[in-house]
């Protein structure tokens, strides 16, 4: 273990790894900082320019995107009461009645708290965790392997408890979006239609630009009221409630374990996390009556939980080489693009590269608070642009970061179609979420199923006839029977 | 006051506003009608496999599985949809789904034409001037928007164009001028 980590740091080292860890926290905590913008459109627009790199590099750019943004997006939610990014919707509950209070710096140091506090608890249990789950998962084959895919493609759909009939068909649109282009064994061609472009199927990346920035870019263009920045943000107490997240040690463990178990669930991550952990808080607080109304622990169980999820969503990709969401099929992308393949032996063949990113995700952390504590009076005016101005701006990065994928124009006319129908997803509350997973899961959940059917002779008892993936398929099974009991409850009383 | 998260029961996180049942319906009946369109199209989409080596390789196996799970997966809405039929204001209601889709089809169109002008004016140029008329189409219409409209051009000419050295193919506006104009400046166009 202590020759890996020398390995490790030995990765970190180099001068581009620490300017990739530089840029993926600024440019993470703007993409928070601005609203409108999100995380997987960021990331997406990122993607193209990390393949060109080393793989750490590229990924840790990537994650700091992503795990920048849930910090910076506490900023205007604090601030001017409207969530950086879609999953700080609880933190504007408590954070900015604070700020209202005449406490914004408060407000925004214990937030920030909160979320290294997160950050980092999320971190030790990826250590933990990963290895583990990769050692259970050297026992798997091409069975087990569909059946845990099902248990994800289960665990995303039913994420979507608000629509799940909509999650099920955009679900399964994204599966077959999926098919196009050429298939194995056979070696033909599904629905091109005789056309070239066509052949390399739907690439992941326009579609997720399309459904995350280009769509809420139209939204942003049309959007004519600016949030007015906060009146007067003064310098003092910026180290306030840097240590109050001590205080609310319970709170802090309970919603550091949710983070941790739900940012290895497929699609529940963030928001799951976050509901629970705010409701629960609630429920054990000494003072339940303040929630809502700039209660410092409902703005703890919040971040902390947010935060807590960032590093354990990569469990599953790095121990079993599943991408369970967008974020993660992007990271794969820059492992694949380096030959580096997920998965059990990724910590026997690439241990260097493995706790490589452990240091950086903990520099990653360390880099994200430092940055917001020297520089929060500058970036909190970043949260007042006017909605239409980055508007304008997405739409030119998301070509950009389109283009870029494969320099062919024919992915952007890709993104456009994916921004105008997720732009009437959007509207109308049918989740694009799952679209994206079931391009990326079906396919893979395809092969898996031929190569177990193909074992078996054709017999599909054999996911029933071995025990793991019996065991998962149960899983998914009981996972769907509870939730459909949980919801005839309410009916029945 | 605001409900609590665990009072919160039926808004898709990110989803613009209150939907009514008509309009979700209408979308997830479009949705669903795109489905029934795919799924009629495996036929003609898939060939047959080239040996038989079971039905679950055979091409169109797979498109079919994940369509009849998406069909009846979001069937419910598509049904309930047909029972609202009767209610007063329906059509109103459920055409709400289409509010916007107006814009996002112009803005759509806008970004096809800035696809154009890059070929034709090269990266640098469209950039520029497409952000002037997305500016001007959002409303933000004056010399300071102007201006501020052509610093976030720069900016990003800057970082990817000069920065990253994106590359893009030569645009025709390359044939009206010196070839050693562009030998100089034609990475920046």
């Amino acid at each position: 273990m202590i020759d890996a980590f020398a390995l490790g740091l030995a990765e970190v080292v180099p001068w581009q790894v620490i300017l990739a860890l530089f840029i993926g926290a600024i440019a993470g905590i703007l993409v928070g900082a601005i609203p409108g913008m999100e995380p997987a459109g960021a990331m997406a627009i990122a993607l193209p320019i990390t393949l060109t790199m080393e793989p750490l590099s590229g990924i840790i750019l990537l994650l700091g995107c992503y795990g920048g943004a849930w910090y910076g997006g506490a900023i205007p939610a604090i601030l001017i009461g409207v969530p950086g990014t879609p999953v700080n919707v609880l933190t504007t509950y408590d954070g900015h009645p604070m700020a209202k209070k005449g406490e914004p710096m408060r407000a925004l140091s214990l937030a920030y708290s909160s979320s290294f506090v997160g950050g980092i608890v999320s971190i030790l249990a990826l250590i933990f965790l990963a290895p583990v789950m990769a050692k259970f998962a050297a026992r798997f084959g091409p069975p087990e392997y569909a059946m845990v895919m099902l248990l994800a493609a289960v665990s995303v759909i039913l994420a979507h408890f608000h629509n799940i009939p909509g999650a099920i068909l955009t679900f399964g649109l994204g599966a077959f979006l999926g098919t196009v282009g050429l298939e194995s064994p056979h070696n033909t061609e599904r629905f091109t239609f005789d056309q070239n472009w066509l052949i390399g199927g739907v690439p992941m990346v326009p579609m997720v630009i399309g459904l995350f920035a280009m769509s809420q870019a139209f939204v942003l263009l049309e959007t004519k009221r600016t949030p007015k920045g906060p009146a007067d943000l003064k310098s003092s107490g910026r180290f306030m409630g840097l240590f109050e997240v001590f205080k609310y040690r319970a709170t802090v463990a309970r919603s550091s374990f949710l983070g941790v178990v739900m940012g290895m669930l497929p699609g529940v991550g963030e928001f799951g996390a976050q509901f629970l952990s705010y409701s629960l808080a609630r429920r054990f607080s000494k003072k339940p009556a303040e929630f809502g109304k700039g209660s410092p622990e409902g703005l703890v169980a919040s971040e902390v939980s947010i935060s807590a999820c960032t590093s354990t969503t990569l469990v599953p990709l790095l121990a079993l080489g599943i991408p369970t969401d967008p974020l993660m099929a992007m990271l794969l992308a820059v492992f694949m693009i380096h030959n580096i393949i997920p998965g059990p032996q990724l910590f026997v063949e690439h241990a260097d590269l493995v706790y490589g990113l452990y240091i950086s995700l903990f520099l990653l952390n360390i880099f994200v608070l430092g940055i917001l504590l020297v520089f929060t009076k500058l970036i909190v005016r970043l949260s007042s642009i006017p909605p239409r101005v980055v508007g304008a701006t997405i739409m030119v990065l998301g070509f950009i970061g389109t283009y870029t994928q494969n320099f062919r124009i024919t992915d952007a006319i890709f993104t456009l179609v994916f921004a105008i129908f997720g732009r009437f997803m959007l509207k109308n509350g049918l989740p694009a979420f799952p679209m994206v997973v079931g391009l990326i899961l079906g396919p893979m959940l395809e092969v898996r199923f031929k190569q177990s059917m193909s074992l078996s002779g054709g017999d599909p008892t054999v996911f029933l006839t071995r025990p793991l993936a019996a065991l998962f398929l149960i899983l998914a099974v009981s996972v769907v029977a509870a939730f459909v009991w949980s919801r005839r409850q309410p009916a029945i009383r | 006051m605001r409900p609590m998260p665990d009072q919160i029961e039926e808004t898709e996180p990110g989803t613009e506003n209150e939907v009514s049942a008509e309009a979700s319906g209408a979308a997830t009946l479009l949705t669903w009608l795109f489905a029934l369109a795919a799924l009629l199209l495996v036929p003609l989409g898939t060939r047959e496999g080239r040996r038989d080596i079971g039905w679950f390789q055979e091409p169109s196996s797979w498109p079919l599985i994940v369509l009849f799970v998406a069909l009846i997966g979001g069937a419910a809405p598509v049904l309930r949809l047909a029972g609202l039929r009767d209610r007063p204001g329906f059509v109103a209601r459920a055409s709400v789904a289409f509010d916007g889709t107006t814009s996002s089809l112009i803005y759509g169109l806008t970004f096809l034409v800035f696809m154009a002008a890059i070929g034709g004016l090269g990266f640098s140029f469209a950039t520029i001037l497409y952000l002037q008329l997305l500016f001007a189409m959002s409303g933000l219409r004056s010399v300071r928007w102007a201006g501020i409209a052509l610093l976030v051009a720069l900016t990003i000419i800057a970082c990817f164009r000069v920065g990253l050295g994106i590359w893009f193919p030569q645009p025709g506006l390359a044939d009206y001028f010196p070839g050693s104009f562009f030998a100089q400046f034609g990475e920046y166009l």
